[in-house]
């Protein structure tokens, strides 16, 4: 029985041991078009080897990992360029490349006109709010504005999958929300978006999924709602916490509790 | 960042070594001629090089010496005012000092010399690179280059290849045996010597380079045609051996021979003496530290005779000098 | 009275808001033609100008006469000599290593992602010097006149490769470790010269300094045309890989994501890189400082974009060498100075500007 929408990307009983250390664990996964699937989880659990591992820059030691129907492994880069876009965490750009240029070598994989570069670069920089920084030199950006450049440079490469590792780790509360509604663009498009969150709360607003990684292994994978269970994440993350209703979007309400339920003082 | 250090203090010691031929006077650089009789050259004259090639010279009014033995002999040869360029490293005559220098013999350039018109370019076989002889060359200037002469036959060689060169056999042979002749003396005089002192020659170029001479180093034959004992040889050395203060003592030379140049990259005597060992030998507790210009020493050119005879003097105290003003070195 | 962290902060902020200004860059379409020009007129100056006199009528008479075509202007046999078969090589070589050195240095700055690279990181340029160094010491002359040519080339060659597989781990080579192994043999390399030259005498070592100086002297056509394929195959094929350059650039992991086959790029251009490199070194010696400064100075004025960098970049250190070696053998005629060190003497205060530039604008380095 085939699906009607069939998984974008499949991970089925993926596992990665590095020397002693076993980073993931029986992770198994799918991502649908049309889903923002958002990773969370203590330092350490996985979250970064799960992206490495599903962006194809590392192979699984046991498991498989597929993409649009084909192992991963077995696409050459270019072509994987075209199916999967990655924002990395930190970008060690030091050259004076403007904006425009940082942006315009996302389109690398793909067979532009000038018309069509421009079109997409113009199309990318005003998504991410950046036409106005387009000829600034990148090195004399702020953190905050690289983080959005290089968000640019992955949505030119329009690819169907978006990986997204801490896209949000540098910026305030506006562009932290910008980013993640952007991911609910690309998803409302057609893609697919597979997102590392550490803010809870923010996952829980935006992402259509979630999946909890606990020590390698996903531990709950689903709406909101579902993952987020008071019980669970106090015993994932160690520390006391409670799940309300938030009082006004309808989502959970993820509420730390500090020392022995009480406040700070 | 290194490279640019290494770089500097080499052009540095370039720029130092130019008038270094300048500063020699202290040392012992033989007795001074006076000017030779000009030479009447017969031309053209064809001769076969040190690469077998057939070179023909037609004008020697404008020569180019391409090391300093040659210039000298030229010199000799009643030619010198013929030279149109030298290479740095001669220094001797000075009345050559105002000749243009065309830069080291091993790395000569080729636009360079030609700019200078000469009619005939003469060396040995190690001037170099080949591609700007072969330069020269095309340009249509004669280039004869002789055999590297290395025994205490030299002398004679270089003259006869270089007066056969620029066509004064005549006053090429009166030049040879006035050198057999001064050599002949200092032998014979060597052979009256009663002593035999033990002579060291150290060869230092500078506080890295600080090696003893041995079999085959150049001095060994002189010093024993000086009649002296090379410790060096003695004690086992062949060619060079670094400097270590226990094979200084254990040589326990009388007499320490070293260069013009390379005890002045040392600071001088006092620098010597600081050389571990040292002090400690026979040589250096009597201060018999014996001092010659590179070329004079070991140029193996017309002076040889005249520096034998010197040397033979200076390492046999018993043997009284004659009181002639020739005998007094260069001021 | 400011305090020197003050003082420092004043000019981050400073250049911060100069460099907050949108780029002000020379496009290419002006760049390239300015440099194409710029070298042909260095070419036609370098050979022109020397210590023998030759007017430009007669030179044109040389050339024309050598290219088949018959004049009627007079010239001596010397003044064919001196253009024909010494300066007009000479020239050519200066072009060629010029842009190879300064294309070699922009491609690597590019791999390590390092303003501060050039092609002595890789080693081709202490190994070509260690191979001269070992062939004039030896003294054996297996090859005839291109023995120390042959040993620099093989030498540079043979110690890129060893830099290269000491550096690869499970088929995969890491920037950082690549420049820890090349620090590492040029190190190795530094002693086994030292021992070379402590065996050498005295006019060994003379030889041996005058070649790690650099010199254009040794330009005959045939040496010329015997390192024209090499310098063709590196400024050929290298601007052919200015856009994977770019995307290099960006990090290693976000090129590979945008398609780029890293590995297989980066070691295509480091073996392009050495062959080039070490043909230009065999027969100049070594040459500092071009491939460090010229590919900034280009960026300052054009950019980082690869595409105009790499051609521009060569373009400019041909010129640069041309004009350089033209100084170098007129300023003491007859003598000539070592170009390696003029280069230098050149090129490291500018180098210290840089370094010091570059710490000013990013703070602490």
């Amino acid at each position: 029985m085939t699906d009607v929408h069939p998984a974008r990307l499949i991970l089925t009983d993926v596992s990665y041991t590095v020397g002693a250390a076993t980073l993931l664990q029986g992770v198994s996964l799918a991502v649908q078009p049309g889903e923002v699937l958002v990773l969370v989880g203590p330092n350490g659990a996985g979250k970064s080897t799960l992206m490495n591992v599903i962006s194809g820059d590392l192979a699984p030691t046991s498991g498989t990992v597929t993409l649009d129907g084909r192992a991963i492994g077995s696409y050459r880069p270019n072509e994987l360029a075209l199916r999967r876009a990655v924002l990395p965490q930190q970008s060690l750009l030091q050259f004076a490349f403007t904006v425009r240029e940082v942006v315009e070598m996302g389109r690398a994989p793909h067979d532009d006109t000038a018309e069509e570069l421009r079109a997409h670069v113009e199309r990318a920089l005003e998504r991410t709010e950046m036409a106005l920084f387009a000829d600034r030199v990148y090195p004399s950006l702020s953190g905050g504005e690289k983080a959005r450049a290089q968000l640019g440079r992955v949505l030119a490469q329009e690819t169907p999958l978006l990986l997204l590792d801490e896209p949000t780790a540098s910026l305030d509360i506006r562009h932290q929300q910008h980013v993640m509604h952007l991911a609910q663009d690309v998803a409302a498009e057609g893609g697919s978006v597979v997102a590392v969150i550490h803010d809870l709360n923010l996952a829980a607003s935006t992402a259509h999924r979630i999946a909890l990684l606990h020590r390698g292994r996903i531990v709950s994978d689903g709406a909101p709602w579902v993952v987020m269970d008071e019980q669970l994440l106090s015993e994932v993350y160690q520390c006391p916490i409670a799940v309300s209703k938030h009082p006004i979007l309808n989502c959970p309400l993820v509420l730390p509790l500090g020392r022995n339920g009480s406040t700070v003082t | 960042m290194l490279r640019f250090a290494r770089g500097l203090i080499f052009a540095l010691l370039m720029a130092a070594l130019l008038p270094l031929g300048t500063l020699v006077a202290t040392a012992h650089d033989g007795p001074h001629d006076a000017t030779p009789v000009p030479a009447t050259p017969t031309l053209p004259v064809t001769v076969t090089d040190a690469n077998g090639q057939q070179v023909t010279v037609t004008d020697v009014s404008r020569i180019i010496a391409l090391n300093g033995a040659t210039a000298e002999i030229i010199w000799d040869l009643g030619l010198g005012q013929n030279l149109a360029g030298v290479d740095v490293t001669a220094t001797y005559p000075p009345e050559i000092a105002d000749v243009p220098k065309i830069g080291f013999g091993r790395q000569l350039s080729a636009e360079g010399i030609i700019s200078l018109d000469p009619t005939v370019v003469i060396g040995d076989t190690t001037a170099g690179p080949p591609e700007v002889l072969d330069q020269i060359r095309q340009a249509g200037i004669p280039v004869v280059l002789y055999d590297q002469f290395t025994d205490l036959n030299a002398p004679y060689e270089k003259i006869d290849a270089i007066a056969a060169a620029l066509g004064v056999s005549e006053a090429g042979d009166a030049l040879k045996a006035k050198v057999q002749g001064e050599y002949d003396s200092a032998i014979a005089l060597a052979k009256t010597a009663t002593s035999h002192p033990r002579v060291l020659f150290l060869y230092i170029r500078g506080t890295s380079t600080l090696l003893i001479g041995g079999e085959g180093s150049g001095a060994d034959t002189i010093i024993d045609a000086a009649g002296g004992i090379d410790a060096g040889t003695e004690a086992g050395v062949k060619g060079f051996a670094p400097i270590t203060a226990e094979a200084l003592v254990t040589a326990a030379p009388d007499v320490i021979l070293v260069m013009t140049g390379g005890l002045q990259s040392i600071g001088g005597i006092d620098g010597l003496m600081q050389i571990p060992g040292v002090a400690e030998t026979p040589a250096g507790q009597n201060g018999a530290i014996l001092e010659y210009e590179d070329q004079y020493l070991l140029g193996l050119g017309p002076r040889l005779g005249e520096m034998l005879t010197e040397l033979t003097y200076d390492l046999h105290p018993e043997l009284e000098r004659p009181a002639t003003p020739e005998a007094t070195p260069g001021a | 009275m400011i305090s020197a962290g003050a003082l420092l902060d004043r000019r981050r902020r400073a250049t911060r808001s100069r460099s907050a200004a949108s780029t002000r860059r020379v496009p290419a379409s002006l760049l390239l033609p300015f440099l194409v020009a710029l070298l042909l007129v260095a070419i036609v100056l370098a050979a022109g100008i020397g210590a023998v006199r030759v007017g430009p009528m007669q030179i044109m008479g040389i050339v024309l006469h050598h290219l088949g075509l018959t004049t009627d202007i007079a010239f001596t046999r010397q003044q064919d000599a001196v253009v024909w078969a010494i300066r007009i090589p000479r020239v050519l070589l200066a072009t060629m290593v010029g842009a190879a050195l300064a294309i070699s240095g922009a491609v690597l700055q590019g791999i390590f992602r390092n303003p501060l690279a050039d092609p002595s990181i890789i080693g081709v340029s202490s190994g070509a010097a260690f191979g001269a160094v070992s062939a004039i010491v030896i003294g054996a002359t297996p090859f005839g006149l291109m023995t120390t040519p042959v040993a620099a080339f093989v030498g540079g060659i043979i110690t890129t490769l060893v830099v290269w597989s000491l550096s690869r781990r499970n088929g995969r080579v890491d920037t950082v470790t690549l420049i820890l192994v090349g620090i590492a043999l040029n190190s190795m390399i530094g002693a086994g010269m030292g021992m070379l030259n402590y065996m050498a005498d005295d006019e060994q070592l003379r030889s041996v300094v005058f070649w790690s100086m650099g010199s254009l002297g040794g330009a005959t056509w045939r040496n010329d045309l015997a390192i024209l394929p090499l310098i063709a195959l590196g400024l050929i094929v290298l601007p052919r890989k200015a856009r994977e350059l770019n995307l290099l650039v960006l990090g290693e992991r976000e090129a590979r994501h945008l398609g780029v086959d890293v590995d297989r790029t980066r070691f295509l251009m480091i073996v392009v890189v050495a062959l080039t490199t070490a043909a230009a070194v065999a027969f100049a010696g070594i040459i500092g400082f071009v491939g460090l400064i010229v590919p900034h100075l280009i960026r300052l004025v054009a950019g980082p974009d690869h595409r105009v960098l790499l051609p521009a970049s060569a373009l400019a250190g041909a010129t640069l060498l041309v004009l350089t070696d033209l100084l170098a053998r007129t300023i003491v005629s007859p003598l000539e100075l070592p170009i390696g060190i003029v280069t230098s003497l050149l090129g490291a205060p500018f180098f210290l500007f840089l370094l010091l530039r570059t710490r000013w604008q990013h703070g602490v380095m």
